[in-house]
């Protein structure tokens, strides 16, 4: 008889797995959305300043990605490779 | 709502902006209600009106308001109530410095021109269509880059408001296979969508409901602004209604790419202008030709 916690937390691995490009994609499109924001930092177009400061507020979970991706730059291909594997 | 009837008092700076403003308000005032609303930093309005002039408007007389909002002070208000937010949401980003953050928002390009704008857009939601609202715009610059804000504005937001909602898509999309539930609301795209309502009830006012007065007098630099401003005017859809030659002899001829205006000339009438019965004469002159 297998126990139901292994059957769950196999069930949850297999989502996991599922979804792992997606949120690797999501990760990208919430990182792009922080560096459109406030990309005049780095010399990108940007929206105007009013634009920006109005939504910037509610955006710490983009600024959260940013800064993570800002931080592992160097590690984005084992990343990459990594998720292909998987 | 229908936006009131408005008018724009536009030119170089000194040109005489709001005292067109201010005697054209008054000689409508006879047959409407009508609200004068001074977006010139050089806050000239109330001393014209010999009473001290603020956000909030004032009566000058029966059937006239007038405000002169303090520019500064609202991109200030603007900024410390961002950073404000971003304190209280960021609780997590201890390495983010916020202190004088303020300080340096509220200089931001842009945030003075969205400041006035924003005073504009209140007064456009709330006056009904009744109302008549004369409004001395800033110098040439700022007035340019105030006209041009809001549609640059909502290019912006419809491209962050596109990639927005597929960033809410994928959400929904791994909470679903996760059997996770995701936040019914998105702030972000609820601050996109309130901004997008407001820049675009400016966008139609600019383009569509309101009259550019172009106020100019008879020398070449203010008649040569007033051509650029007309140009900016144009690549913005419209055109302007109307050239007020200020201080004009009544001889004078218009410069080439004004000529096809009709235009208005008022008289020089020295430092009586500012006098009760010196406006009255203008606004009377103004109303003839606006009213």
């Amino acid at each position: 008889m297998v126990p139901r916690s292994l059957l769950d937390d196999l069930v949850a691995i297999l989502r996991g797995e599922a979804t792992g490009a997606l949120e690797l994609e999501l990760a990208e499109m919430e990182n792009l959305f922080a560096i459109l924001v406030v990309g005049s930092l780095v010399g990108l177009p940007f929206p105007p300043a009013p634009v920006g400061l109005s939504i910037l507020p509610h955006m710490e979970r983009e600024v959260g990605v940013m800064l993570a991706r800002a931080d592992g730059l160097d590690d984005i291909l084992a990343t990459l490779i990594g998720r292909l594997k998987a | 709502m229908s936006p009131p009837r408005t008018l724009f008092m536009l030119g170089k700076g000194g040109v005489g902006k709001t005292t067109c403003a201010l005697a054209l308000a008054r000689a409508l005032s006879s047959t409407a209600r009508v609200t004068v609303v001074s977006l010139d930093p050089a806050h000239n309005l109330g001393d014209l009106a010999g009473v001290p002039l603020g956000r909030a408007p004032v009566t000058l007389m029966p059937g006239l308001e007038a405000c002169e909002p303090d520019l500064e002070a609202l991109s200030r208000e603007r900024a410390e109530g961002a950073v404000d937010l971003i304190r209280a949401g960021y609780r997590h980003l201890d390495a983010l410095s916020l202190g004088g953050l303020a300080d340096l928002v509220q200089h931001a390009p842009g945030l003075e021109e969205q400041s006035a704008l924003d005073a504009l857009g209140a007064f456009v939601r709330d006056l009904p269509p009744e109302d008549v609202l004369v409004v001395d715009m800033p110098p040439t610059g700022l007035s340019v880059r105030m006209l041009a804000l809001p549609a640059l504005s909502l290019r912006w937001i419809e491209c962050l408001a596109g990639l927005r909602r597929r960033i809410i898509e994928r959400r929904a999309s791994i909470a679903h296979v996760r059997g996770r539930q995701e936040q019914d609301r998105d702030h972000v795209m609820d601050r996109l969508g309130a901004e997008r309502d407001g820049l675009a009830l400016l966008c139609d006012l600019f383009e569509n409901g309101a009259a550019h007065v172009l106020v100019v007098n008879p020398d070449p630099l203010s008649i040569a602004e007033a051509g650029r401003l007309r140009e900016v005017l144009r690549r913005l859809g419209t055109d302007a209604a109307r050239l007020v030659i200020n201080r004009g002899s009544g001889t004078h001829e218009p410069a080439g790419g004004l000529a096809d205006l009709p235009s208005t000339v008022l008289p020089d009438l020295g430092g009586s202008a500012r006098e009760p019965g010196s406006l009255d004469k203008l606004g009377r002159l103004l109303a003839e030709e606006l009213g």
